[in-house]
């Protein structure tokens, strides 16, 4: 799509040159066609010396500096070329992907909802634009463009990917804003139980669906869906008592529930909009969950019957690890590196998923194997590092566990790591600052402890005692939380 | 001529190195260590019995227990198994679930004198623990089981008897594990019982994943701990429960399994309990009839990352050669098989990455273990009897349930995996394991029981293994086994337990490797009252009984 443009520019450009000029603008775009990019860019540097004024050879040069990598060299120059052409196609689009390369997704969406704009068919345009509105956190605008996109091209798997997972964060997103406004809200109870059942943990969620019917007894939906829980866990009687509810339930009120009726109406699209309010009620934002998770459920459908594809294999590694199966996802991203190997990000899954998986050995040797093909992350430095610790080889891990902090110095889990590595070589006051850096993340108390022992055998009683205390009082509270929930995770006959 | 007195001292000073040297070449290669399967033909034809189920009833994969002792007294080693039970019902319903008792005949062959001797048991047995409770020479033995426990006097006539009732011992809770000890020095071995957690048959939570159809045993979390009870030998054939006396009653754990010991030897044995997916529990002996829990303080109740492991079996003592008792456990595949080593003054570190048995055995799961002196170098090395806990753990993680057993080279206080070349190739769900001298050449064999497949004999046949003694302690004043008493040859420290492992027992004395040793220039004996006894110019290559105060 870009490269014919190119050309344009550079046949305008090469009417105004000299004859040497010529011939190297030729030169350059020959160059650029056999895909030499980097050796194209001198002669462009050359050419737009000699031609300040050729807006055309500037947007060849920076083209040709995108394509071969140099992202950050080539963002002035599409800004200079898009002050004299606001409109200039190539330039938005080019701009927009050198933004979302250097991982600037904010500043790619103004280029790019420009360049859509100007040509709503460009399909590249508008998926970059998809991508990063989902990275910048606003999903229906990214669920509006893989709608227009699948509409078009839908034989695409990453169109259907990007809708289902655009509106599966909608959900979470109005998820969390229900937990924020209103922790004690039924509503929001009925969402955490259905993410339950997604976890096939049925007894929380039996006692979330209770929850809610509590005080939303005619809330449509709840009955079937704890029929549903029910029959998961083997009651088909009791399943067949609340299904029997759900049918009795009185209609909708459409005037006071507008969004109910719309999504049990299948009018997810419209139940999936908020009221334009200041601050949405807990109602339209559960049922703006509600309709969201259904419209994501219908995308990854759609991507489920299409032929195998890394989108395809990437959502079950997603929903497998969900559900804390971790050889599972280990499987589907081995299933998605078969279809595009090599892939580093592929791989980096991979290596996540054998670490989640207990297989240190095998996470290890996958996360090396990318650190050395690809750009290092802060990510596989920690699954390599770590996962030496836990294969009791700490001296191995900590260039890499350090590797991962230079990276990522809020990486606390490689300082939990590290801390955990230098206490066993006997370095403890150097792995001192490191576990206190890591405290943040101690839900079992596991962290307290070795800090506690770290202090002890420094000679820091006080602070030991202090430490071993904390731990002391995490167990404890963990322990009445466990009682808590045993007592209420029952599954009981409906009421 | 008598020797200038500088030279005696000289000559005191380089006998006390050469009895150092028996042990401590530190750092030098472990001469080999192998072993030789030979179960079927020496006639031991024990299958652990754990009737498996599609329910995944936890008790299914808890038992193993086995035992060592010299029933008969005729100096060879016995071996008795624990065996499972019918579920639901939880009783022996068929011969294949009975207790086995297997007769030493010498030369490797043994036969089964289960019915003769009385001893078929009864219920879902778990653990084992054989010891001389009343003092008339002859060891007992004390079964646990799930909500049964029983105990058996030994007559004397190669029969024994239970007397479960008569001596008081309750059953009603799933036992585990037992020891005997004398905590309280009246020279009566008292009884230590291990629970695991609350359970009855018709305890059925689905665990696993039901959409593949994999059921599997539930994690532990799902169970409610107990607590251990502690019987105190009354001297007179019955037992009296003391634990809320002895302030044991609180501690409520999963209970797997228990080591003996003296860790700050100030004279009375203190207890080592393993707990499943929970802090384990170290009970210092106060002396005065009561234990606290010490454990967190101590550094033994946790490995050094602070997380709870699977604590199966484990063993109390010195592996490094420094006099003090050291802990050993196993656990699961990826848990390794920590090691406590003990500092002194109460103290315990995390010694597991420095003894080299981290990464050792980071890859395996444990359940039975000895730490013995397999090639008689002077060090103890570790035999492990290794399988994962979930048959299914395939289909969730990266482990395998079942394994090869393993052994551990001790070469100066670090161990290197020596399996492959141990010969230990048998791939089973293996469970408890007991060590003895089968065959009185010195080398210590082992026996190993498995879920559902046939016992294994492991007879030593290290090439080049060094000098050797056992003793075999006669109490009079103490318990007349003579448990308790710490024995001190070189730098070599042993307190004679029969205590060993994962729910198993292992009574057939106190065995030292002594390297080129041939002449022991001195053996040091604390009984478990205070008396010291002191041997000297002992020969090598011998078991010696050695009576108090002779």
């Amino acid at each position: 799509m870009i490269l014919p443009t190119l050309f344009f520019f550079g046949l305008i450009a090469g009417r105004a040159q000299s004859g040497d000029l010529a011939q190297k603008s030729e030169q350059a775009r020959q160059l650029m066609a056999a895909g030499k990019f980097e050796a194209a860019i001198p002669i462009y540097k050359e050419l737009v010396k000699a031609l300040p004024q050729e807006t055309g050879l500037l947007l060849d040069l920076a083209m040709a500096q995108h394509m071969a990598g140099h992202e950050a060299e080539s963002i002035p120059n599409f800004e200079a070329v898009l002050k004299v052409q606001p409109s200039a196609v190539p330039a938005l689009i080019s701009l927009g992907a050198a933004r979302v390369a250097l991982g600037q997704p904010q500043q790619a969406i103004a280029p790019l909802e420009k360049a859509v704009a100007a040509d709503p068919a460009n399909r590249d345009a508008r998926g970059m634009l998809a991508g990063a509105c989902m990275e910048t956190g606003r999903f229906e605008q990214a669920a509006e463009h893989y709608r227009k996109l699948t509409s078009t091209t839908p034989d695409d798997a990453r169109l259907w990917y990007g809708l289902g997972m655009s509106y599966q964060s909608i959900a979470t997103s109005a998820l969390d804003r229900l937990q924020q406004s209103d922790s004690q809200s039924p509503y929001l109870a009925a969402l955490v139980a259905g993410t339950r059942v997604q976890r096939r943990q049925y007894r929380s969620a039996f006692f979330f669906y209770r929850e809610t019917l509590k005080q939303l007894p005619n809330l449509h939906g709840i009955h079937a869906a704890l029929a549903d829980v029910y029959r998961k866990t083997g009651h088909v009687d009791w399943a067949e008592e609340e299904e029997a509810k759900e049918r009795a339930l009185p209609p909708a009120d459409c005037r006071a529930h507008a969004a109910e009726c719309q999504f049990l109406a299948g009018k997810d699209l419209d139940a999936a909009k908020l009221p334009r309010t200041a601050k949405p009620s807990p109602e339209a934002l559960f049922w703006q969950a509600k309709a969201a998770n259904e419209l994501a459920f219908q995308a990854f459908f759609r991507l489920g019957q299409l032929p195998a594809s890394v989108e395809l294999h990437r959502l079950r590694a997603e929903i497998a690890r969900y559900q804390n199966q971790p050889l599972e996802s280990v499987k589907e991203w081995r299933a998605a590196l078969a279809i595009r190997p090599n892939d580093p990000q592929l791989e980096q899954e991979l290596a996540a998923a054998l670490f989640m998986a207990g297989d240190y050995r095998a996470a290890l040797d996958q996360a090396t194997a990318t650190l050395q093909a690809a750009r290092p992350t802060a990510e596989l430095n920690f699954v390599a590092g770590d996962s030496l610790v836990r294969l009791e080889e700490p001296e191995k891990g900590m260039p890499y566990l350090r590797a991962a902090l230079a990276a990522d110095p809020k990486l606390l889990a490689a300082d939990a790591s590290l801390g955990l590595a230098l206490s066993r070589l006997g370095k403890t006051s150097e792995a001192i600052p490191h576990l206190e850096k890591a405290l943040a993340l101690d839900d079992d108390g596991s962290l307290h402890y070795q800090l506690a022992r770290a202090y002890q055998a420094t000679g820091s009683q006080e602070k030991a005692r202090t430490a071993m205390a904390a731990y002391q009082e995490i167990l404890k509270k963990n322990q009445e939380l466990k009682e808590e929930v045993a007592r209420e995770a029952q599954i009981e006959p409906p009421k | 001529m008598k020797p200038p007195a500088y030279f005696v001292a000289c000559a005191a000073v380089t006998l006390a190195l050469l009895a150092a040297g028996i042990v401590g070449n530190a750092a030098a290669p472990a001469s080999a260590i192998r072993f030789r399967e030979i179960a079927a033909q020496a006639g031991i034809s024990f299958v652990l019995e754990n009737h498996p189920t599609p329910e995944k009833h936890l008790i299914e994969t808890i038992p193993g227990g086995v035992a060592v002792l010299d029933y008969d007294g005729d100096g060879r080693p016995d071996i008795y198994f624990a065996n499972g039970a019918d579920i639901p019902s939880l009783e022996k319903s068929s011969p294949k679930y009975w207790n086995r008792l297997y007769r030493n005949e010498g030369n490797w062959k043994f036969r089964d004198v289960t019915e003769e001797a009385g001893v078929a048991g009864a219920g879902y047995s778990m653990g084992v623990a054989a010891a001389d409770y009343d003092n008339d020479g002859r060891p007992d033995l004390f079964v646990a089981g799930v909500n049964r426990n029983t105990l058996y006097h030994n007559l004397g006539n190669g029969r024994f008897e239970d007397v479960t009732a008569k001596a008081g011992i309750r059953s009603g809770e799933w036992a585990v594990a037992a020891g005997w000890f004398d905590y309280d020095r009246d020279g009566n071995l008292d009884l230590w019982v291990v629970h695991y957690a609350k359970w009855s048959p018709s305890f059925d939570r689905y665990c696993g994943d039901a959409t593949r159809g994999v059921r599997i045993y539930c994690h532990p979390k799902y169970f409610e701990g107990l607590a251990s009870t502690l019987y105190r030998n009354r001297g007179d054939g019955t037992f009296e429960d003391v634990t809320a006396r002895a302030g044991l009653a609180r501690y409520v754990g999963r209970g797997m399994s228990l080591g003996f010991a003296d860790y700050d030897q100030d004279g009375y044995p203190d207890v080592f309990v393993t707990n499943d997916n929970m802090p384990n529990f170290l009970f210092h002996n106060k002396g005065d009839g009561t234990f606290e829990e010490v454990a967190l303080a101590a550094g033994t109740s946790l490995r050094d990352d602070g997380k709870p492991i699977s604590s199966m079996g484990t063993e109390f003592k010195d592996y490094d050669n420094d006099g003090l008792p050291d802990i050993v456990v196993t656990a699961l595949a990826g848990e390794t098989f920590p090691v406590f080593r003990n500092r002194g003054k109460g103290s315990f570190v995390d010694a597991t990455y420095a003894s080299r048995m981290g990464p050792a055995s980071v890859k395996h799961s444990g359940w039975g273990l000895g730490l013995f002196d397999f090639n008689n170098d002077g060090w103890k090395d570790l035999f492990t009897a290794n399988s994962h806990v979930n048959d299914r753990v395939e289909a969730f993680e990266a482990a395998t349930y079942r394994e090869a057993n393993a052994v551990f080279a001790n070469e100066g206080g670090t161990f290197r995996d020596v399996s492959a070349e141990a010969g230990l190739a048998a791939v089973k769900a293996h469970r408890g394991a007991a060590f003895a001298d089968f065959d009185g050449d010195g080398r210590i064999d082992a026996v190993v029981s498995a879920l559902g497949e046939p016992a294994e004999l492991w007879q030593n046949v290290s090439p080049e293994a060094g000098h050797w003694i056992v003793l075999r302690l006669q109490g009079v004043k103490d318990n007349r086994d003579g448990i308790g008493a710490r024995i001190r040859i070189g730098s070599q420290v042993n307190e004679m337990t029969t205590t060993v492992g994962y729910a198993s027992s292992a009574d057939s004395g106190v065995h030292f490797g002594l390297g080129k040793l041939t002449t022991i220039p001195k053996i040091e004996i604390r009984w478990p009252g205070g008396a010291v006894q002191t041997l000297t110019g002992v020969a090598a290559d011998q078991v010696l009984t050695v009576k108090q105060g002779k």
